[in-house]
């Protein structure tokens, strides 16, 4: 059994309104049926701030404050409703820097432009069927973003009680 | 939120798990992808994509009037090609969603190319010349990307001479 998105809240932010309506009529046919929209990532945060979603999907370059510093907000600003909301980053940047940027700021999931409908139902489905621990460093507050465990030889820095 | 609790030393790292409210209100699920969502969202987008032919074609239009509008000269600061970028960057972004698969490759290589270079940074004018051609070529015939040898070589060629022109 598929899972049911009626009731999932959904923000959707990008400043080309074509790849607006693309992901609503995407998401609409997904079944959900709360999604709201902005056109630049400060109006999308104080749209945050106001009804916090379940989920942000927001474009990197944007004018009038990018993705990046949208997600930046989300995670950690200090009136932030909801830092640890999963947040997909939708973006024709795919060069290794910018995913890394993404990730290091503390993206979910990063979803390529163009995007096809296979690849906007996987990276929903993978924040709520696989999500990830949050990690607060001094210098990160995100998703953990190591993907898998793998054999790591050094000693355990990390709060093992926290697990 | 439950979280790593007070410690002796300061924390290096924190782990937080967050509780999954989403997976609460979707409820159980989690089997095989929902096929009729699938498909009733391949149907919205090819009623869209319906309508982006003719914007496709305005845009490539609105491109090459700005690649006719720069300085007649063999190199080009980038910032001044920063429309063409612009432009040539949502092609790459809308037209692929749509199905015009090859307009979005030769966009995303003009990205590539024009990516490639530093603010300040000289850009050769034959190739953004090359790919807006390419870009116009492939509208005028309405390919549409589905791997034909000539799609292939037009792609190669504009690759080699991307390479070729950044190697230098």
């Amino acid at each position: 059994m598929a899972y049911n998105l009626r009731q999932v809240h959904v923000l959707v932010v990008d400043d080309n309104q074509h790849i607006c309506m693309a992901a609503r009529q995407i998401l609409e046919a997904f079944g959900i049926t709360r999604v709201d929209f902005a056109s630049d990532g400060l109006t999308a945060y104080g749209m945050f701030q106001r009804n916090p979603p379940d989920i942000v999907i927001t474009d990197m370059d944007m004018i009038g404050g990018d993705g990046l510093e949208l997600v930046r907000l989300i995670r950690q600003a200090g009136d932030s409703p909801k830092p640890t909301v999963p947040i997909i980053m939708m973006s024709g940047h795919t060069e290794r820097e910018k995913v890394l940027a993404a990730r290091d700021i503390g993206v979910t999931e990063f979803l390529c432009k163009p995007f096809s409908v296979g690849m906007v139902y996987d990276r929903l489905i993978a924040t709520i069927a696989r999500p990830r621990s949050f990690v607060r460093m001094s210098s990160y507050f995100g998703p953990d973003r190591r993907r898998s465990l793998r054999d790591f030889q050094g000693g355990e820095r990390r709060i093992r009680g926290a697990l | 939120m439950t979280t790593g609790g007070p410690s002796e030393k300061p924390a290096l790292c924190e782990f937080i798990t967050v509780p999954n409210e989403l997976l609460a209100k979707v409820g159980p699920g989690g089997g095989p992808p929902d096929a009729q969502a699938l498909w009733r969202a391949e149907q919205a987008i090819e009623r869209l994509a319906r309508d982006y032919g003719p914007r496709c074609s305005k845009d490539i239009a609105t491109l090459s009037d700005a690649f006719e509008a720069v300085p007649d000269e063999a190199m080009v600061v980038r910032e001044r090609l920063r429309t063409i970028h612009d432009i040539a960057h949502e092609l790459r972004g809308e037209a692929g969603i749509y199905g015009y698969t090859l307009i979005g490759q030769i966009a995303a290589l003009l990205c590539r190319y024009l990516g490639a270079l530093d603010d300040t940074a000289k850009a050769d004018i034959r190739v953004v010349g090359a790919h807006v051609d390419a870009l116009q070529l492939v509208d005028a015939e309405g390919l549409e990307g589905i791997g034909g040898a000539g799609e292939k070589q037009l792609i190669d060629g504009l690759t080699r001479l991307q390479q070729k022109v950044l190697d230098r």
